[in-house]
């Protein structure tokens, strides 16, 4: 079953076309990683996709329902959540207030609070939540220490912890492993496919070509703004265009 | 209120002082001195309600224009439409509101400077406005025999009893709503907005919402000025003015509820002192904007807290 | 009333609102102009801007009409005196301040209280006045106007045109123009941003200056002057976008040509109405700016 559809997607800046006539679709279920040489279009593809930059032409659905053009607050409460490539984090505050933030959309906590038996009931709920995340993301010594002193590879689990508590049906992914050692990236890839058993369809943009051969079903890959394949992983790896496209012509045509 | 140690002993000193408040009537009793605590109150109350829409990222040039609002709506409705002040008095607020909709509308999505500047070409011309229309605002004269709340309303100390509570209630009110779930959203929205867009948040209605708060209360301390001068006049809520708060708040520091305290303590009574060198105010609240700036840009609250916190990184919404 | 009557009107008019138009155009966009530069370069905006502008007019009252020098003498002194201070300011003041809007523009609203205040008390309250310099009228047809309302026209543009020489075949002010797009960069080639951002401040105040010092001999001269050009200068540079020269010189002419339209119509007050919606309506539509500016 289709999660997200992309029909026909287009960005330009000027004159530079950034996506040019864009069509996938991630399944439900599914882990789909997003490739491509640096400058060809993927975050912009997840900018587009979240509603932070509105495309010039093409359509975007999910779940049936259209999303092309809507702001990303909207987006966020229907389903899709993202990281992003920078650690983005409200970093003069702790991890838990962090990931708190993220549940605002599901608690039954109302804005002003009297601290009445039901605000402390729902803030109680929140917490707990709050902390099997942490557990989950193995950030539970750290719950109170502010994000902004966290070190990277914890500064990047906790952004996937805040895209996590606002309960994603699907979840985007931006080179999540950048700056991680070796041990953090196994540890990455058994997060994203309990992730993925949990029921949420994850779309992940990596340049690390073992994480993504390792982790995704499906692989699209991007040049320059345009598909240049897309398939499973030992498809794609074949492929002379993407080989073209990494490598270089002379490696492409043999 | 960190500085107050125990659960008990705090609120202990909150009620103390509140009594000792309203006491003050008896101890001060020349007219003059209960007129400047009736001012230091009210503007108190304006900076820490301007300190809440900081709390947004959003610095305002027109806070005192949203109080000349409030305070030019009740008084025509009182003075020429016959409206008792206890209906006016709201109907103020709720036209301060609108306004601040309506502005808010249209610049909500700027940022820093612009901002300021929109806020600032808006007080501009609704100061020009009252000036030029003698109808309904009277022009340059303003405003004259506006009605007192109630008889009972005879004399500065029951003023004084008046502007004490509302703005107990007001602290107390803002208090809460920056702790309060709204609040810590505002705050964290000022500090990353595409990260709270990202998980859902609205970030243009949060804004909008901190600024007609804000606003509304600048709208409540315009009714009460209005209703206790008795005539109002455009320079009373002009440029300078909306300066001024900025620059309590500027100094005293925005980090907490009592940096704008702090500030409104310390000047209220020194413009008062120096009313009377008017031409040397300009010149001295100019080099001391920038002898703040340049020393502590986030206030003496935020100085004493660089103290006692050696080292560490906090940058104040001042300095972005 | 006949034909000719209503088109000798007609005519008075329109030159009046073209010529008036184009006399702003040149005032708003000289001064506008400069604070642009120092914004894009040195992200502080600078409300004091205006005060040069000031200063520069009751430098030529000073040298001039004081000091006895002829015009010309005293205008080029203006400008250099001003500059001079300006540049001062700048290393004094704004280096510590660059980057941080909110504190920049804090403290240039209070550097700009502090010079408005010298003033005044300087000319105990009064304001002053100097004398034209050229004082024949231009006549077309029903419209006349003085020749030194006109010759602003040329000059402002030979001052525009000189400017557009140094931003673009200069070694200075080409290292500016990289500065405003990217400072991070520029620094990396070696560019010192300290001598850019004087050079820029330079630049604007004399530029500012050269405009207060035109009209001199037109507007009375007065602490508070500045208010009406910064007024525009403001709107150019929100509405132009961080680092767009060009589109901050749009705005100018655009709101220079309302004002001047609005102003021979219904008046002044209703021209300042006009140009504040202007603006509110461009920052309701595009807050970044209404063409593409660079991130601020």
């Amino acid at each position: 079953m289709r999660c997200v559809d992309i029909e026909g997607l287009s960005k330009h800046f000027g004159g530079l076309a950034a996506l040019s006539d864009i069509s996938f679709h991630l399944n439900e279920g599914e882990i789909l990683a997003l490739i491509g040489p640096n400058g060809a279009g993927k975050t912009t593809l997840f900018n587009v996709v979240t509603g932070f930059l509105s495309p010039n032409g093409g359509m975007i659905s999910f779940l049936g329902k259209e999303i092309t053009g809507r702001p990303p607050h909207e987006i966020a409460r229907m389903g899709i959540v993202r990281t992003f490539q920078l650690n983005m984090l409200f970093m003069s505050q702790s991890v838990m207030e962090n990931i708190l933030l993220g549940f605002h959309l599901h608690t039954s906590m109302p804005y002003l609070s009297l601290n009445t038996q039901n605000a402390r009931l729902s803030m109680k709920q929140d917490r707990e939540r709050a902390e099997e995340i942490m557990d989950f993301l193995g950030l539970s010594e750290v719950q109170n220490f502010r994000a902004g002193t966290l070190p990277h590879g914890q500064q990047r689990t906790l952004g996937i912890a805040i895209a996590l508590a606002a309960n994603p049906k699907v979840l985007l992914l931006d080179e999540p492993a950048t700056g991680l050692s070796e041990k953090e990236r196994s540890s990455l890839i058994k997060k994203i496919r309990q992730l993925r058993d949990r029921g949420i369809s994850v779309m992940i943009v990596e340049h690390n070509m073992r994480l993504v051969m390792d982790i995704s079903e499906r692989i699209v890959v991007l040049d320059f703004g345009r598909k240049i394949a897309e398939g499973s992983p030992q498809e794609v790896v074949r492929n002379p265009d993407v080989i073209k496209a990494y490598l270089g012509h002379k490696y492409g045509n043999t | 209120m960190n500085m107050i140690k125990g659960r008990y002993s705090g609120k202990i000193a909150i009620a103390i002082g509140t009594i000792f408040l309203f006491s003050l009537m008896f101890i001060v009793r020349s007219p003059y001195l209960q007129h400047v605590m009736i001012i230091l109150l009210q503007t108190i109350t304006l900076a820490v309600s301007y300190r809440f829409i900081t709390l947004s990222g959003q610095w305002t040039f027109a806070h005192c224009t949203m109080m000349g609002v409030g305070a030019y709506t009740s008084a025509i409705l009182s003075t020429k439409l016959g409206c008792p002040v206890w209906i006016s008095w709201p109907i103020g607020i709720v036209i301060t509101c609108f306004t601040a909709c309506l502005l808010g509308l249209l610049i909500v999505r700027t940022r820093h400077v612009y901002f300021f500047f929109a806020t600032w070409a808006f007080a501009y011309v609704v100061e020009i406005t009252w000036k030029k229309l003698w109808f309904p605002f009277g022009g340059h004269d303003g405003i004259r025999n506006i009605l007192r709340p109630g008889p009972w309303f005879n004399s500065e100390a029951h003023f004084y009893y008046l502007i004490l509570g509302i703005t107990l209630i007001s602290l107390v009110v803002l208090y809460k709503l920056e702790k309060s779930r709204f609040g810590r959203t505002l705050v964290c929205i000022n500090e990353n907005e595409d990260l709270a867009r990202s998980i859902g948040f609205d970030a243009f209605r949060f804004r909008m919402l901190a600024f007609i708060i804000g606003s509304a209360f600048a709208g409540l301390m315009g009714g009460f000025y209005a209703h206790y001068a008795g005539f109002i006049g455009p320079d009373d809520f002009g440029w300078m003015l909306n300066w001024f708060i900025v620059i309590y708040i500027v100094s005293g520091g925005s980090r907490t509820i009592l940096g704008p305290i702090i500030g409104t303590l310390i000047f209220v009574p020194v413009m008062q002192i120096l009313a009377v060198y008017r031409n040397y105010i300009t010149i001295a609240m100019g080099l001391y904007t920038i002898f703040i700036i340049m020393v502590a840009a986030d206030g003496i609250e935020g100085l004493i807290w660089r103290l006692r916190h050696p080292g560490e990184v906090g940058v104040s919404r001042a300095l972005r | 009333m006949t034909v000719s009557y209503v088109q000798r009107r007609f005519e008075a008019v329109f030159f009046q609102v073209l010529i008036n138009g184009l006399f702003l155009s040149s005032i708003f966009s000289i001064v506008a102009l400069g604070f642009a530069i120092v914004y894009g370069i040195a992200r502080i905006m600078n409300w004091a801007h205006g005060e040069f502008y000031m200063l520069g007019a009751v430098g030529v009252w000073l040298f001039g009409r004081q000091l006895g020098l002829p015009y010309f003498a005293a205008a080029i002194i203006s400008i250099v005196v001003v500059t001079l201070i300006a540049v001062g300011i700048e290393r004094a003041m704004f280096k510590p301040l660059r980057g941080l809007h909110l504190p920049g523009f804090v403290a240039s609203y209070g550097l700009s209280l502090v010079l408005q205040g010298l003033v005044f008390m300087a000319f105990s309250g009064h304001p002053r006045s100097y004398p034209k310099v050229i004082n024949e009228t231009l006549t077309i047809g029903a419209f006349s106007i003085g020749w030194q309302r006109v010759v602003i026209i040329p000059l402002a543009g030979l001052c525009l045109l000189s400017v557009f020489w140094f931003m673009n075949r200069t070694k200075y002010g080409i290292a500016i123009r990289a500065g405003i797009q990217d400072s991070q960069a520029a620094r990396l080639y070696g560019l010192r941003m300290n001598t850019l951002c004087s050079t820029a401040m330079a630049l604007a105040s004399g530029m500012a200056a050269f405009a207060g010092v035109m009209l001199a001999p037109l507007f009375s001269i007065e602490p508070g002057m500045g208010l009406f050009v910064m007024w525009n200068a403001w709107i150019a540079v929100c509405l132009g976008g961080r680092g767009n020269l060009g589109g901050c010189l749009m705005v100018s002419a655009i709101l220079a040509f309302m004002t001047s339209f609005i102003d021979t119509y219904l008046g002044a007050y209703y021209s300042l109405i006009a140009v504040a919606a202007f603006f509110l309506v461009g920052l309701a539509i595009r807050p970044r700016g209404l063409w593409k500016g660079m991130e601020a």
